[in-house]
């Protein structure tokens, strides 16, 4: 026995290869009759912890120790069709005793099952301890197993000495594969909605009853190796694993089959390493597999939707930081901002601060001209994503007022918080659906989208704000941009429909050609139609439904003259 | 729409009734709920099951579908025991009795109404998922397929078991509460669905709460409070004094404003 003060080094080549190496058929086959009894487990676990039954599976697993205990004091042998039987027949009885005490009596079911469960057990220790000499059994191995002394009874296989336990498990793992997919629909109702099973005339009752025959041939099968109690464990740990990986059955059987094999492996080489029950080690391999999905799990573990809180914090105040400083702008000389400005203005904590312009200069978003980290500037980038924050923010306050009639002093909280969750899709439709606004509900300016319809600074006309300067790149219906060489007026046939159709005829009818450069004059009556003055030097009113057809690249250098046409490949149109 | 009242009365000489209950007594742990039922229900209607808690309305549904215990009595369905009738009885149990947290899609819940008529070791096939996709569709939940069922709201599972029913595709439905805690949208979906099952010759068993709606839900009334206090056209059942004999003293401000309702029409 190890000195239990005393935990070994752990040693990869020494505790994970040479069991390996030194015997491998030893190893193999503890570890393919753990992973044989951890996936059977985990098929019957998921079962009983879909319907709630996982303390009747404890309960049972229990008793069953007394059907065993009396098939092998009357027959001499623990395992084989005597004590699976007797295992049965006890599991039914106390299947049948929990019912009736909880019905009948004023007992409550968990009470009951106690009571029945406990009972039944402790008769089966003590008769452990009356008889232990007259089968070959005895507490430690009938509680916990003993894998090692389960490999040893061995019978003939086609000719080949094969353990007994493992032909066993093998076959109880082929069986009940072979049941779940035969009766995957049944097994389904019955687990969904036992009533509505019924009067399909899928009898759930039979499908019941039979699905605790299985946890007793699983009960049974695993007893030499993991005993009595620790069964338990690998019936419902695997199982409650898989299910805080997947919302699917299927996916649940996959992943409870994987973890309790895993266990097994994972438990040995722990046993190797600890010199301890494999048994034990296993299930302590299973509850880790657990503790860890708990904690890491992708959707739903603790660690993982912390991890997530805390960089959405720190993306939302990064977020705050250049918008803030892209606000500045508009009233303070573009001069490097103070920092401690930033903070006063902004009620931000050093250390939140800190972190932010330290990520924000990490993502080349902020610069540090002086050097001393105190004198902040926005580069290109952190102007860019600023305008983006600064359009979803007004958008929404916009949106707010006019689409949903909250008070103008109200919008600005639920603002400051959506500006960061909004897509960019999202935020380009309610630019749409609001018409395409140029000031916020409290009058101050809206970006304009930095991505443009086609490309950077192609918009439709409908977007173009007044005294933009524009030249005509296309038309746009839905996505699809028609622009051919020469007059649009020639555009009126094949892959131009409906709206962009009557919109076409109207271009082709105004005369506007490809290449002609334009700016708008005005924005009139509710937004219901553009002015705009063309380089010819007429001014036309265009309706809106025909300015969302319209695709203009939005021209960067001022133009003090309207008639002017720049040098440029587009030009060559006209 | 169909005023219920003015149906004429169905001569069932010449096929049984759908639901014929004979001399029924269901007990629960020993102690009778329902005592010597007997009624015959009308084809092609939708019929209500009403009467205080405790007047054991979930109990007969329970029953006639053999998911309880009978004492004494039968029931028969076309004329035949429920055993050699079973594809022709659809069930939406109460939407409490599932747990809704199970790893499911709600195309797979569906589904599961078809499992009846496959037999053993069959399996669903493309035309089953496709017929299931309609029944989806007819209830509006098409977009909602692929989701975990945890995920939806009260009036979207019921919505959801609905579905599952019509997949079943049976002739007799029976309903346990389908409009319990679903809000305004949901229950005129769900009773103009109900309709359209009736256009199509089915027959409704449905248990009620809500005295206000059910004049102008059903054709024809159940009154149950424990024994069978009346039955027929809802016109001659839905009055004062049955209510009165059904509720006893136990009328809410609720069912007394009803009641008014049910006097105006009179």
């Amino acid at each position: 026995m190890p000195d239990p003060s005393f935990i070994p080094a752990f040693d990869f080549y020494q505790h994970c290869v040479v069991p390996w190496t030194l015997n491998f058929a030893d190893t193999a086959g503890t570890v393919l009759l753990g992973a044989l009894v951890g996936v059977a487990c985990g098929w019957v676990g998921s079962y009983l912890l879909l319907q709630g039954l996982a303390l009747l599976g404890d309960a049972l697993s229990h008793t069953m120790l007394l059907g065993i205990v009396l098939a092998a004091l009357l027959t001499g042998e623990v395992s084989g069709g005597p004590v699976f039987i007797g295992a049965t027949a006890v599991g039914l009885i106390a299947v049948l005793a929990i019912e009736r005490l909880h019905t009948g009596a004023r007992v409550k079911e968990d009470a009951a099952m106690g009571i029945v469960f406990t009972s039944m057990f402790a008769l089966a220790v003590v008769l452990l301890s009356l008889f232990a000499g007259r089968a070959h059994l005895d507490a430690q191995h009938a509680l916990f197993g003993d894998i090692t002394w389960a490999l040893a009874v061995k019978s003939n296989f086609l000719g080949h000495e094969v353990p007994t336990d493992l032909l066993q498990m093998a076959g109880l793992v082929a069986a009940v594969g072979l049941l779940v997919r035969l009766f995957y629909k049944e097994l389904l109702a019955m687990a969904f909605d036992r009533e509505f099973a019924a009067v399909q005339g899928l009898r759930p009752q039979a499908f019941r009853y039979g699905m605790l025959a299985v946890l007793a041939l699983t009960v049974v099968g695993a007893f030499n190796s993991v005993g009595a109690v620790l069964v338990v464990a690998l019936l419902i740990v695997p199982a409650a694993t898989a299910r805080l990986l997947t919302q699917r059955l299927p996916g649940m059987l996959l992943l409870a089959g994987l973890v309790g094999a895993a266990s097994s492996l994972i438990g040995f080489h722990l046993a190797y390493w600890l010199e301890v029950s494999t048994g034990g080690a296993m299930v302590t391999a299973a509850c880790g597999l657990f503790a860890v999905t708990f904690l890491f799990g992708p959707s739903q573990g603790l660690a993982t939707s912390a991890v997530r809180h805390v960089r959405l914090q720190s993306r939302m105040s990064q977020e705050n930081v250049i918008r803030h400083m892209f606000k500045l702008k508009s009233r303070l000389p573009p001069t490097p901002v103070d920092r401690r400005l930033l903070r006063r203005e902004l009620n931000m904590p050093w250390w939140t601060l800190g972190w932010a312009v330290w990520r924000l200069a990490g993502r080349n978003m902020l610069a540090i001209p002086g050097g001393t980290s105190n004198e902040l500037q926005l580069t290109a980038a952190g102007e860019h994503a600023a305008r983006r924050l600064d359009r979803a923010h007004r958008l929404w306050e916009a949106f707010l007022v006019d689409q949903v009639g909250v008070a103008r002093d109200h919008v600005h909280p639920t603002a400051e918080t959506i500006e960061h969750l909004l897509s960019e899709q999202l935020v380009e439709r309610l630019d749409d659906l609001l018409g395409h606004p140029v000031t916020d509900p409290h009058g101050a300016p809206i970006p304009r989208s930095v991505i443009g319809d086609q490309g950077p600074g192609v918009f439709i006309l409908s977007k173009m704000r007044i005294g933009d300067r524009g030249r005509v790149v296309g038309l746009i219906d839905g996505g699809v941009s028609i622009a051919e060489s020469g007059a649009l007026a020639a555009t009126n046939e094949a892959g131009v429909t409906g709206a962009a159709a009557r919109a076409t005829a109207m271009i082709a009818a105004l005369k506007i050609p490809l290449g002609q450069l334009l700016t708008v004059v005005d924005r009139n009556a509710g937004d219901e139609s553009w002015s705009v003055e063309l380089a010819d030097g007429r001014t036309i009113d265009l309706p809106h439904r025909l300015t969302d057809h319209l695709l203009v690249q939005l021209l960067d250098e001022p133009s003090p003259e309207y008639g002017d046409v720049p040098s440029g490949p587009a030009s060559a149109a006209n | 729409m169909t005023r219920p009242a003015d149906d004429p009365p169905r001569e069932p000489a010449v096929h049984p009734p759908p639901i014929e209950v004979h001399d029924l007594t269901v007990s629960y742990d020993k102690k009778p709920v329902l005592w010597n039922i007997d009624v015959a229900f009308p084809e092609g209607q939708i019929i209500g099951v009403l009467g205080p808690n405790g007047a054991g309305k979930s109990t007969l549904i329970k029953a006639i579908m053999g998911l309880l215990p009978i004492e004494s009595g039968w029931v028969k369905i076309n004329g035949r025991p429920l055993a050699r009738e079973r594809r022709a009885v659809g069930y939406v149990p109460q939407r409490e009795s599932v747990d809704w947290d199970f790893p499911v899609t709600v195309a797979d819940v569906v589904l599961m109404g078809v499992y009846g008529r496959l037999g053993l070791f069959r399996r669903p096939g493309r035309a089953d998922r496709e017929f299931c996709a309609n029944c989806l569709e007819q209830v509006g939940m098409a977009t909602y397929a692929d989701r975990q069922i945890s995920q939806l709201s009260g009036g979207q599972r019921q919505r959801v078991f609905l579905a599952r029913a019509l997949a079943q595709d049976s002739r007799i439905y029976l309903m346990d509460e389908p409009f319990a805690g679903v809000d305004a949208a949901t229950e005129a979906a769900i009773i103009e669905l109900l309709r359209a099952m009736k256009r199509q010759g089915r027959t409704l068993l449905v248990v009620h709460h809500d005295l206000q709606t059910a004049p102008e839900y059903f054709d024809s009334m159940l009154m149950l409070n424990m024994r069978l206090v009346a039955f027929g056209p809802t016109r001659d059942v839905f009055t004062t004094q049955v209510l009165h004999k059904t509720y006893g003293g136990r009328l809410t401000i609720l069912s007394e404003a009803a009641e008014q309702v049910a006097g105006t029409r009179r």
